[in-house]
């Protein structure tokens, strides 16, 4: 049982992290502050029932991705379809890959930054179906296991992976769809086979 | 390139036909071992979330550094992980850092319950 004195000095290391999860969540900045408001008042009201010394970042995200579902998500124009079309394995490698021929020293990754800007990442991200854009961002922006994302979400361990799949290849998708529109990438390449 | 008959199955003819399905294969791979390729790409988001059991991981590693082909998509998925997080970054002001820092404190001390305005107790009242 934690001791709501000590919330403070606990929770202070993770300001930065939320906020930057709430901007992220909502996408606006006055939506964010109200959203982490709320949040840390639940939080500390709830902290009596939080363990010392077991997982407090995936203790508060959950309340945090909660009170953004309950309270914010609804006012939000979001695609709200939970089906997404199939999309192949290694998406973007097959169209992209060979990154690291096109320019001597540099790595795929330096080609990556280069080709994507950050509006195009959150684009992309934005067009996912909510609970699939939530997943990958748990997973790849905050990196949290399988485990604290099922968690966060209140959703069975296979839900997390499927989400993650298909969300992760969806946004792939898109991305490489903002490469063709720049003439950075063929809109259909030849694919080689045996 | 002809599959070499091989103790184990393999399934379907896979290796003797183009796989209208679009699954990954490589020009000039020894395809006796492509279903190998297709065990590991299906572990491919499993393998670089740390998520896999000791036993499948080290298939997976072992496969990747005797198919570099594997290994080179690997490394890109890898790769676009980082750069998705890097371009995630949202920038925190002191203000509202400040803020926020204030309101735990207040939480914490007693001070207000952050909504109704009603106090809690302070210690030792």
């Amino acid at each position: 049982m934690a001791d709501q004195s000590t919330f403070a000095d606990q929770v202070e290391p993770f300001v930065d992290q939320l906020y930057a999860a709430a901007l992220r969540m909502t996408r606006n900045p006055a939506d964010a502050e109200d959203l982490l408001q709320e949040t840390f008042v639940r939080a500390f009201r709830g902290f009596p029932n939080f363990t010392d010394g077991t997982n407090l970042r995936a203790w508060l995200y959950r309340i945090l991705t909660n009170t953004f579902i309950n309270s914010y998500r609804a006012k939000q124009r979001r695609p709200e379809q939970t089906e997404l079309d199939e999309v192949e394995d290694l998406y973007l490698y097959r169209r992209l890959g060979g990154l690291e021929a096109a320019q001597l020293g540099r790595s795929a990754e330096d080609e990556l930054m280069d080709m994507f800007t950050e509006g195009d990442v959150r684009q992309a991200l934005d067009d996912l179906p909510e609970s699939f854009r939530m997943a990958v961002l748990l997973a790849d922006v905050e990196g949290f296991s399988y485990k604290e994302i099922a968690e966060i979400m209140d959703v069975p361990i296979g839900t997390v992976m499927s989400r993650l799949h298909r969300g992760r290849k969806a946004l792939q998708r898109s991305l490489h769809q903002f490469a063709v529109e720049r003439g950075l990438a063929d809109r259909d390449p030849v694919v080689i086979e045996p | 390139m002809s599959p070499t008959p091989s103790a184990s199955p393999t399934p379907g003819d896979r290796a003797d036909r183009p796989d209208p399905s679009g699954q990954v294969d490589h020009p000039g791979h020894d395809h006796s071992v492509a279903s190998d390729c297709d065990e590991a790409i299906a572990e491919l988001y499993a393998f670089l979330d740390g998520e896999l059991d000791d036993r499948v991981m080290l298939q997976v590693e072992t496969h990747l550094r005797r198919c570099s082909p594997c290994l080179e998509a690997f490394d890109f998925e890898a790769d676009l992980r980082r750069v998705i997080a890097a371009k995630c970054t949202e920038q925190v002001t002191p203000e509202v850092r400040a803020r926020f820092c204030g309101l735990l404190h207040e939480l914490s001390s007693g001070g207000t319950d952050g909504v109704s305005g009603v106090t809690a107790p302070s210690d030792g009242s």
